[in-house]
């Protein structure tokens, strides 16, 4: 495996050798990454009674209670481990929210609740961002909307590898941990995502870029 | 038409090599910089076409990428929790939304069909037979 980034790797050493305030750092240092992946895959209905920072703080905390578990087996890189650790919240509190019957949360389609229909609309928002004459901000909106209708009909697997290379800006390393597949997989994967994706936006999108 | 349907098994490598220079650009891409597209198609012959179609959505990737905005958005109008039941409709996933208000997939109690329900703004303000 390639060396994590150096600094990861050295706070892990010290953290191997009892050194608390290493362990501190380390899990702060990924506090905003977490947050701002968990608040991508919350879905929506429950975003009003789960803040993605309380989830983060959990995962932190239990992070810091398996760290001497993690150091002695690496089943992941560190990023991805911390990732998966959030990720198992968030479904926690997905089925806590479901089994007590709150209906307003229920959702059909469960397999998807990870990657919710939402991130399709944030990897949309994004580009409507940025116009900044009217004009251009119409046409903004209007690509967001064939934007979002193309990644809408993108199928999970697709969308996925798309969502963690450029809204997780995860490396195509901690991809490959996190989908199990290998560096190159992920790569064909990409790619094959980038193709659907191209031909769901068709022809003018060329031409409606910058 | 997607021309790894065109591909033959053999050309396997030419698929990841492929799929090595899409990654490649995009990096580039999302640094901000500049691309030379056109030294891009000539270096690479075999995959100028490919690479040419490609670059708008890379660019666009990158783009959003780079906004550094990548969030589920805020919600605008409060009607961001779905309803659940209202009156004969029980409300099961939202399917748009737009300045007129939210379409919701939503099931007809009585009739037990599947309908697609349009909740306007400040509806929830309102008697739900007023929707």
């Amino acid at each position: 495996m390639p060396p994590a980034e150096p600094d990861t790797e050295q706070l892990l050493k010290s953290v191997a050798q009892g050194d608390t305030d290493a362990r501190d750092r380390l899990l702060a240092r990924h506090r905003q990454r977490l947050r701002d992946m968990v608040a991508l895959r919350l879905d929506r209905r429950l975003s009003a009674r789960v803040d993605p920072s309380d989830v983060v703080q959990e995962a932190l905390a239990e992070a810091a209670r398996k760290l001497g578990d993690y150091l002695e087996r690496r089943p992941l890189p560190f990023y991805p481990w911390l990732r998966q650790l959030a990720l198992e919240r968030l479904l926690q509190l997905n089925r806590w929210h479901v089994q007590t019957g709150k209906r307003s949360v229920r959702r059909e389609e469960s397999a998807g609740w990870l990657l919710p229909d939402e991130s399709a609309l944030a990897l949309a928002n994004c580009l409507a961002g940025h116009g900044s004459s009217p004009s251009a901000r119409l046409r903004r909106q209007e690509l967001r909307d064939r934007v979002q209708t193309a990644l809408a009909a993108l199928g999970e697997r697709d969308r996925e590898v798309l969502v963690l290379r450029y809204l997780e800006h995860l490396s195509t390393r901690d991809i490959a941990a996190v989908l199990g597949l290998t560096q190159a997989g992920v790569k064909t994967r990409q790619l094959r995502a980038v193709r659907r994706l191209r031909d769901l936006l068709g022809d003018e999108i060329a031409e409606e870029l910058p | 038409m997607n021309p790894s349907a065109l591909i033959p098994r053999s050309a396997h490598t030419a698929e990841q090599s492929l799929a090595d220079l899409i990654e490649e650009l995009s990096a580039r891409l999302e640094t901000g910089a500049p691309v030379d597209l056109a030294a891009y198609l000539e270096d690479h012959p075999d995959h100028a076409e490919e690479l040419r179609r490609l670059f708008p959505a890379l660019q666009m990737l990158a783009d959003l990428s780079r906004s550094g905005t990548a969030r589920v958005p805020v919600p605008e109008t409060g009607l961001e929790a779905t309803p659940g039941d209202l009156g004969d409709f029980r409300i099961l996933r939202e399917l748009g939304r737009g300045g007129m208000g939210v379409v919701y997939e939503a099931e007809q109690l009585s009739l037990r069909r599947r309908v697609a329900l349009k909740v306007l703004p400040f509806a929830s303000t309102l008697d739900s037979r007023q929707l």
